[in-house]
């Protein structure tokens, strides 16, 4: 269970990092 | 689940600063990439408060008593639907409930802004996740509800035995929710702050947040008194307590915002007037989970074990230097508008009067909440201030209210002519002054109760006046009144609900008045089988019953009660002592007979043997109309949040 639990929170936490960070990304490649 | 539960908040505290500070920066850049990015992280903080929540709630169903507040807060025999209830029934859970109802509003009220509006809700969303994040911070370092105990008890405390009650699913979530959701019209009312052109966009929604927030605090405090009065068995509905008092203060200035917004929107004054009124029902709100939290005044509601009072206090000073400085540097921009009060018999000027007895009250309670603190710091011993000083202070100020509530709708806006007014009114005078000569003939002669009788029927006859009109002028095309009156209340929704409230009120005061001033008691000891009159009521004392519910033992009382006037005719009521041995602590509910007249209400004091107990018997006329105020008022609400469909569009 704590496992399982900890790999969705790794997920959690690289999704949510992606989504964040995404905006920016768009940018720079609109930008190129 | 606790760690998870526990490392997803701060997760979400990480998203939520991200996103305050995105949102500002964004804002003050002007770049959009930084608010998109703000934006999402604003709904994962969102995503993350929920998945919590139900972490927790897991760990209730699961029975993990390895997590010290749910081994505090439930145990093996507690009824799963009392889950929810064990839920937010601590210091920790409450605060993660109130965090949860935040984001979800504030989600609702960014998902749903109109389009010409949410372009400019930057700043807004800023504070709002200013605001998460000092809850997420709250409960990360001062009131984890994940915190693992060392020793793993093999049952848990199990649920306090006062929130094993239909009412607590509603009251207490309710009232949070009430307090929670007054950050939405607060940030809202900042945002169009630096809403530099001036657009009246922000009106209506600051006017539906307002509604919202006031009918949910409202049904909040209603639900709160029905659950004291049918269950902490003490014979009120209202003990003017320090919490009962914070929930009711920023509801009182809520309802005179909503009044002084219309004014706002019609004619473009009272806008610095607003702003002072929200802010100062952001910080009462505030006030209320300070005390709630540990903080200096005694209440029955406190959670005693909270330290987090300084935490609230130190975000309360916050918040209102930030109010004060926002409303100072604004100050030009506010009082731009050259309009003015043209006329002392105005709406305008009725609405002013009715705002500023609203706030007046609000300070009245505020000093009687405060006072204790205000004694010791001067006189290094308490003083408590009790109900009679709320009563005599707060009571007559309410009475005008109630009739400035009937002359202020008929007044037109600007100005009115003495005439005019004398001539809408004279129809309304001459019905009260007819009802008021029965009301004297029937009994009633003390002079408050009769006086707030006649404004209460005088209120009541001009709305039913003003319909009565509207409706004959649409029967034109129709002989059918019923279509007639319902086209007449849709037409204009906003007046109209308002009327509708102004009639829950009516009935709630109504009801007050009678509990208040025609209330009877008697003390008595009774045994199995005996027959006791009282005024008009026949009690028959049938029998004591003893049963058991897992540790709990139940002792009821039952009585059969009929009318001295038609004895064939029997109510069964019952009375009884819960004992929980688990909290040492008996929870006694009154037995209740209850018509719109008066309610037979029997407190079991105390069983002495088998056969023989102490009772209380009471007559609360009239209390029936305070709690079917509720309903109304909901109405009301929702005829007035009703979307117009010509305005949708």
């Amino acid at each position: 269970m704590e496992f399982i639990l900890s790999i969705i929170f790794l997920i959690l936490v690289i999704s949510s990092t992606i989504i964040i960070l995404k905006p920016f990304i768009t940018r720079n490649k609109k930008n190129d | 689940m606790n760690n998870f539960g526990f490392y997803i908040m701060i997760l979400g505290l990480i998203l939520s600063l991200h996103s305050s500070l995105f949102f500002f920066l964004g804002e003050i850049k002007n770049r959009k990439e930084l608010i998109n990015s703000a934006k999402r992280s604003f709904y994962i903080v969102i995503l993350m408060v929920v998945i919590s929540s139900f972490s927790l709630i897991y760990s209730f169903l699961a029975n993990d008593f390895s997590n010290i507040y749910v081994a505090n807060h439930s145990s093996l025999d507690m009824n799963r639907a009392l889950t929810l209830v064990a839920f937010y029934s601590g210091n920790e859970g409450s605060l993660l409930y109130i965090l949860f109802i935040h984001v979800i509003l504030s989600g609702i009220m960014y998902k749903f802004s109109p389009s010409n509006i949410k372009s400019k809700l930057n700043f807004s969303c800023s504070i709002l996740t200013i605001i998460t994040s000092f809850y997420l911070f709250a409960l990360i370092f001062f009131a984890n509800p994940f915190e693992i105990s060392e020793f793993i008890p093999l049952d848990g405390k199990g649920i306090n035995p006062l929130l094993r009650h239909p009412g607590m699913y509603i009251h207490p979530p309710l009232l949070m929710s009430g307090l929670a959701s007054i950050s939405i019209p607060f940030v809202l009312c900042q945002g169009s702050l630096f809403d530099k052109t001036n657009s009246n966009n922000w009106h209506t929604i600051l006017r539906v947040w307002c509604l919202i927030s006031w009918a949910i605090l409202g049904c909040g405090l209603l639900i709160g008194a029905w659950w004291a009065y049918t269950i902490l068995g003490w014979g009120g509905y209202w003990s003017w307590d320090p919490i009962e008092n914070v929930g009711l203060m920023p509801w009182l200035v809520l309802t005179a915002l909503i009044h002084s917004i219309m004014v706002e929107e019609r004619r473009g004054i009272f806008r610095l007037w607003n702003i002072i009124l929200i802010s100062l029902t952001f910080v009462l709100a505030l006030l209320g989970t300070f005390i709630n939290r540990g903080g200096p005044v005694v209440s029955v509601h406190s959670f005693a074990a909270s330290t987090l009072g300084f935490l609230f206090l130190i975000f309360m000073i916050v918040m209102t230097f930030y109010s004060v400085i926002s409303i100072i540097f604004n100050y030009k921009n506010l009082t731009n508008n050259k309009n003015k009060i043209e006329s002392y018999l105005s709406r305008e000027a009725s609405l002013l009067l009715n705002n500023i007895l609203l706030v007046v009250t609000s300070l009245v309670i505020l000093w009687g909440v405060i006072f204790p603190v205000v004694s010791i710091i001067l006189n290094d011993t308490e003083i408590s201030v009790s109900a009679p000083y709320f009563d005599k202070t707060a009571g007559p100020i309410f009475l005008f209210i109630i009739i400035l509530m009937g002359i202020g709708p008929i007044l037109s806006w600007r100005m009115t002519t003495k005439k005019a007014t004398i001539f809408r009114l004279l129809p309304s005078i001459i019905i009260t002054v007819i009802l008021g000569l029965y009301i004297y003939i029937s009994g009633i002669k003390e002079f408050f109760p009769f006086i707030s009788f006649v404004s209460i029927f005088f209120v009541l006859t001009i709305i039913f006046r003003e319909w009565i009109g509207g409706t004959k002028s649409r029967m034109i095309n129709s002989y059918n009144p019923i279509p007639s009156f319902i086209t007449m209340i849709v037409s204009n929704r906003g007046r109209n609900g308002g009327y509708v409230v102004h009639i829950a009120i009516l009935a709630l005061a109504f009801g007050v008045v009678g509990t208040k001033f025609y209330d009877e008691r008697l003390d008595i000891n009774v045994s199995v089988s005996e027959e006791i009159e009282f005024r008009s009521y026949s009690i028959l004392f049938k029998e004591i019953k003893q049963e058991f519910i897992g540790d709990n033992s139940i002792t009821k009382a039952i009585f059969e009660i009929s009318k001295i006037t038609d004895l064939s005719k029997k109510n069964k009521i019952v009375a009884m002592h819960s004992y929980y041995p688990n909290y040492n602590q008996i929870s006694v509910r009154s037995a209740i007979l209850s018509t719109p007249v008066e309610d037979l209400y029997i407190i079991p004091k105390d069983f002495i043997d088998e056969n023989n107990m102490t009772i209380r018997i009471a007559i609360n006329p009239l209390a029936w109309w305070i709690w079917i105020s509720g309903p109304i008022l909901i109405l009301g609400t929702l005829i007035t949040l009703w979307p117009n469909k010509t305005k949708r569009n």
